[in-house]
């Protein structure tokens, strides 16, 4: 609220102005009290602000810790995994060696040195880095490709630095991180290409990951083999398909492979959904009788119709709606998350979409159709 | 999947105790001797030192280069 306002206020409702605003304040504490990323936030500034003033390695030790966590803990928050959350959440904890005590590093435990204050932005590129690198892609990184696993690797951590908001962070990152890197390796640049055109259509996160996610699960324990290789690269071009389908064209809507068995709902044509959402439900219907075990319902709506055609946008939304009660009433499955976004399409018109995952249950009556 | 908010601890070092931290790990004599950039094989100073860990019992270092850093930390990955 700007000054002027607050000013405002007082002169206008006098002591119950005051009491407003002190009210106001105490809410806004309390919420952010209770976040403990947004805390930290809080306690980094207020430990800028003492270094700045006192110039003392404590202030200053505080400071990098604080910001750096609730940074990176909030920006991956921002970041939508299904109902997961990777990276995992971090802790930035100081080795206190100036007491003369001796310091054995644990098996595994790496130790960074972090730059001053003033170069704060590069402490947080590298410590995103290592949580990704240590916290992603868990239980699956053995049977990965390398350029696919570095590909992942740095777009993960691009989405992570883009959501802490900051451009310098990125800037720095995108121009002596990621594109060195992908400029010296051919296959690597082949790859990128691929995971960040499913990026862009907002698959990378909300399904792909999601998927290797799954993956991991069902394979723990199993020794590599190349056919485990094949259907993680086949599965990063089945997605590729989609997210370059051109409108009119065809591309496949279900993958299945001995681990990897999933299906797609896709709703775009606001003529067709429009006409009738029969085409859709036999769509979800022959994915049940394939025995995926992954639905993905991916709408894309229409929003730059709005400016010349909002009654179709609006028929749209409602429609969508319509199929997702359907669906959920009609049919035996979990849901595993629904999520809206915006994204850019083929020709980087911006689009409102919505990714909903189903679990088909075929333990279930309802799903022998 | 489940939410899993256990916390990733990351160990880090002041860059004006970085002497300390050597000390602490009893290499202080091996700096810019004995000690090299698993990654380079450049000799590890107090200035140029980045990142240590220990891998196989081993303590492995790592110099300031951003591409030394990347490839070094490929070590973590689970």
């Amino acid at each position: 609220m700007p000054f002027k306002d607050i000013f405002e206020l007082i002169l206008k409702y006098g002591v119950w102005g005051i009491v407003l605003l002190l009210v106001i304040f105490i809410l806004l504490l309390i919420r952010i009290l209770i976040d403990e990323d947004k805390t930290d936030i809080w306690r980094g500034r207020f430990y800028k602000v003492l270094y700045k003033i006192l110039k003392r390695r404590e202030a200053e030790k505080k400071y990098v810790a604080y910001d750096i966590a609730g940074r990176l803990n909030l920006a991956r928050r921002g970041m939508p995994f299904g109902k997961n959350l990777i990276p995992r959440s971090l802790k930035v904890e100081w080795i206190e060696s100036s007491s003369g005590q001796t310091y054995i590093p644990k098996e595994g435990e790496l130790v960074v040195k972090l730059d001053p204050a003033e170069e704060q932005e590069k402490n947080i590129i590298f410590l995103a880095h290592a949580l990704i690198q240590k916290t992603a892609l868990i239980g699956i990184r053995y049977i990965l490709e390398k350029p696919i696993e570095d590909s992942v690797d740095l777009n993960l951590i691009k989405n992570l630095l883009r959501e802490i908001g900051n451009p310098t962070i990125l800037d720095w990152y995108m121009k002596y991180e990621y594109i060195p890197q992908i400029e010296q390796n051919e296959k690597l640049k082949d790859w990128n290409s691929k995971i960040v055109e499913i990026d862009e259509r907002g698959l990378f996160t909300r399904l792909l990951l999601v998927e290797l996610d799954r993956y991991g699960v069902k394979i723990a324990g199993t020794s590599k083999s190349s056919e485990m290789e094949e259907e993680i690269k086949d599965l990063i071009k089945f997605l590729y398909n989609i997210a370059t389908k051109k409108y009119g064209e065809n591309a496949p809507l279900n993958h299945i492979t001995r681990n990897i068995k999933i299906g797609i709902l896709l709703v775009g044509e606001t003529s067709k959904i429009l006409s009738s959402i029969d085409p859709y439900i036999k769509a979800f219907i022959y994915q049940l009788k394939k025995q995926v075990e992954s639905i993905y319902v991916l709408s894309f709506s229409k929003e730059f119709l709005r400016e010349n055609d909002e009654e179709s946008e609006k028929a749209f939304e409602e429609m969508r709606g319509y199929l997702q009660e359907r669906i959920e009433s009609e049919f035996k499955v979990e849901k595993d998350f629904e999520l809206t976004y915006f994204c850019y399409d083929i020709k980087g018109r911006k689009r409102k979409a919505k990714c909903v995952h189903y679990i088909p249950d075929y333990g279930s009556i309802k799903n022998f159709v | 999947m489940k939410i899993d908010e256990k916390k990733e601890v990351i160990k880090v070092i002041h860059y004006k105790e970085v002497h300390n931290f050597f000390k602490s790990i009893e290499c202080e004599e091996k700096l810019e001797k004995d000690l090299i950039c698993h990654i380079c094989k450049k000799k590890i100073t107090e200035q140029n030192f980045k990142a240590t860990i220990r891998w196989m019992g081993k303590l492995l270092f790592c110099c300031d280069k951003h591409e030394c850093y990347r490839v070094f930390t490929e070590t973590i990955r689970k």
